[in-house]
């Protein structure tokens, strides 16, 4: 029966090329992102290294002539060099963005303050934060859903239509029984091609050069499996009611834009509206602010330095002395500014924790946390990224904030001890609420529907 | 074979069938006639037990439809006015798969012989049902019947549709099927046909049975004679 539908094949084979056409543009997209940072990482270090022989060469000649700039922590601080700390890819990365094309995957560190780590600039093409990014998540929360009806808005309404069932009621076989194998043999069709596809693209980002691992990934095929059949237990249940196959079709359409387009929306705008995050012309403004007092406090203490050492009105100010007060004065914004980016941290913090529990309005918003938890793409595994990163700072600042406020000059030994990043993310699956909460609750819905299902078909009648 | 006793069944207030008694015996056609809404096809679904009896019973070769439907039809085949088949499959295929469904599994070879004993073209066999005509498809319905080796078979207006030609090959069928034993129940609106393959023809009216006729003893004229008066009461 099942190789004469060909709509089966079509759809089947258009599941299995999209989802594999989104493991490779993820793919790729990870690829060039790490590439991207991996080279102006290594320019940074090639001009860094430069510097600290022309240092060594420099002590090796007795300290003779002008003093190189690799011994002079200011400048190389806060102007020469810099540190990219890049976020490690999870093994599934490739397959879900998640909150990877609004949160930074990597951060520029220089020994500026750390509220200056926002406004750095990203290696991000504009195009992919206008118009979304296309991955192996996409595919599943929002196509297999509509591959899912597509093969399911008729499961019995089809046969009720073509008028058969009379003959096969005829034909000794029970109609609930029938309907059973029906249900089972199309359900296991559809997650016979859901699993077929994401080993599929799973493979495909693996052979790209994705990490493999195995539990993540039986994971991940879990979690798309059991969305997939949620969605087929629901056209299940709707066949069920008895409408036509075309009606059928409309009501599963507009369950699909409810569930998968408005309430995700829905739930947004609650988040933003109930939290809302304080104004960024208020913290702009707080920062301005704060930048020209700090200024102003700087020119002061300029002025009496100048009035200590009238020998040096006229000449050329040492830019050590220079970065010092930049130092300062950025230590007088950061602290002037913390209640506002305080503020803006507890209300995204108040923002995730009210999704964290909205999501569960919608099996698409359950399956696309689970599959970003699992792609290391959602706030959790950023934030700990952002906490590395701010940990990491703190010690690349203090490498060259200490000699220069000691008046220090740094030495080639010094440069060995330059702060290193080797953070290594969190690994937590099953153990994760974001994973196995969502596994369980779309297990028990499409069970629940399953049997809601075949109870209404208990009234199912042959004619 | 056949037997319906005291079989009442209603629709909310109307009352479709009123207390309905008849038997079919094997080797018998016992023929149904009535107008629209007489209870012919009430009675047909009864014994399918596609609805369920108000009061009163039927019963295939002494099983109660309604406790045991599943062995009830292992005796039963069933041959609509329409017999709706699965399009995008041959007659072939729709065969072998209603078969299955009833548990009775033959070789191709004999799928065909059966599809050629019940009158179709070897050459349709093997082509997509969504070409077969009516007369085609009631073929592949009797066939269905016979890969089941059905004890009773029940028709409903099976003719009906059907251009002469194939309306008589399809009572040819039924004779044969009648002379190897099988229990016939046909409900029909055409007297010509009851009368001559009609072992014995029912006449209802408003859900109850008024006449029983014996078809070799009744001719033509006279039935219809018959049949048009208890209308007219």
């Amino acid at each position: 029966m099942l190789r004469r539908v060909s709509s089966l094949w079509v759809l089947g084979l258009m599941l299995v090329v999209l989802t594999i056409l989104a493991a490779v543009s993820g793919s790729i997209r990870m690829t060039t992102l790490a590439t991207t940072i991996a080279e102006r990482a290594d320019a940074e270090l090639a001009v860094r290294n430069s510097l600290i022989s022309s240092l060594e060469r420099y002590t090796e000649a007795g300290a003779q002539g002008d003093v190189p700039v690799a011994a002079k922590p200011g400048s190389m601080g806060f102007s020469v060099t810099s540190a990219y700390a890049a976020m490690p890819a999870a093994p599934l990365a490739p397959l879900a963005i998640g909150v990877g094309d609004l949160l930074p995957y990597y951060y520029r560190l220089d020994a500026h303050a750390a509220y200056t780590l926002v406004q750095g600039g990203e290696i991000e093409n504009p195009l992919n934060l206008r118009v979304g990014g296309f991955d192996v998540a996409f595919v599943m929360v929002f196509l297999l859903p509509i591959i899912v009806i597509a093969l399911t808005y008729d499961i019995m309404s089809r046969e009720k239509e073509l008028g058969v069932l009379a003959l096969i009621g005829a034909q000794g076989v029970r109609l609930s029984t029938f309907i059973a194998a029906k249900v089972i043999a199309r359900g296991a069709l559809i997650a016979l091609m859901i699993v077929g596809s994401n080993a599929m693209a799973i493979a495909a980002a693996v052979y790209m050069g994705a990490e493999w691992h195995f539990g993540a990934a039986a994971l991940w095929v879990a979690i798309a499996v059991l969305y997939g059949l949620a969605w087929f237990a629901l056209a299940v249940l709707i066949n069920a009611l008895g409408f036509s196959s075309s009606t059928n079709g409309v009501v599963l359409a507009n369950i699909w834009l409810v569930f998968v387009i408005v309430i995700p929306a829905i739930v947004k705008l609650a988040a933003t509206t109930l939290y809302p995050a304080p104004s960024r012309v208020a913290l702009t403004t707080e920062l301005r602010e704060a930048a020209t007092e700090a200024d102003e406090r700087a020119a002061e203490a300029r002025e009496a330095y100048m009035f200590d050492h009238p020998e040096m009105v006229e000449g050329d100010v040492d830019q050590e002395i220079f970065f010092r007060q930049v130092a300062l004065s950025e230590q007088d914004i950061a602290a002037s500014i913390a209640p506002q980016l305080e503020a803006f941290e507890a209300q995204a913090e108040r923002q995730a924790a009210l999704m964290k529990w909205l999501k569960f309005s919608s099996p698409a918003l359950l399956a696309n946390d689970a599959f970003a938890a699992l792609a290391g793409a959602d706030r959790a595994y950023h934030a700990a990224f952002r906490a590395a990163v701010l940990e990491y700072h703190q010690r690349w600042q203090a490498f060259f904030l200490e000699p220069l406020m000691r008046e220090q000059l740094l030495t080639a030994e010094d440069w060995a001890n330059l702060p290193a990043f080797d953070y290594q993310p969190p690994r937590r699956y099953l153990p994760n609420s974001a994973i196995n909460l969502p596994l369980v609750v779309l297990l028990v819905l499409g069970v629940a529907l399953v049997a809601a299902g075949l109870a209404k078909y208990r009234r199912y009648s042959h004619i | 074979m056949l037997e319906a006793v005291d079989l009442v069944k209603h629709y909310g207030k109307h009352e479709a069938l009123k207390g309905l008694n008849l038997q079919v015996q094997p080797g018998e056609i016992y023929c149904l006639l009535g107008a629209n809404g007489a209870g012919k096809t009430t009675t047909i679904n009864l014994f399918l037990d596609f609805i369920h009896p108000t009061a009163g019973k039927a019963t295939v070769n002494g099983i109660n439809v309604a406790e045991d439907p599943v062995g009830s039809k292992r005796y039963l085949a069933y041959i609509p006015e329409q017999v709706m088949l699965y399009g995008s499959l041959t007659g072939l295929e729709n065969l072998r798969y209603f078969s299955r469904l009833g548990s009775h599994d033959h070789s191709d070879e004999e799928y065909r012989r059966l599809l050629v004993e019940a009158g179709l073209d070897p050459a349709a066999a093997d082509k997509p049902v969504s070409a077969y005509s009516k007369g085609m498809r009631q073929k592949v319905g009797v066939a269905i019947a016979l890969a089941k080796e059905a004890k009773a078979l029940l028709l409903d207006e099976p003719t009906s549709g059907l251009d002469p030609k194939a309306s008589n090959e399809f009572s040819a069928l039924l004779l044969k099927l009648r002379d190897a034993g099988a229990a016939i129940l046909m409900t029909s609106h055409d007297l010509f046909r009851a009368k001559d393959t009609g072992t014995r023809i029912g006449i209802m009216r408003e859900g109850v049975l008024l006449d029983e006729l014996i078809g070799k003893d009744v001719s033509h004229a006279d039935l219809e004679k018959i049949y048009l008066g208890h209308m007219a009461e």
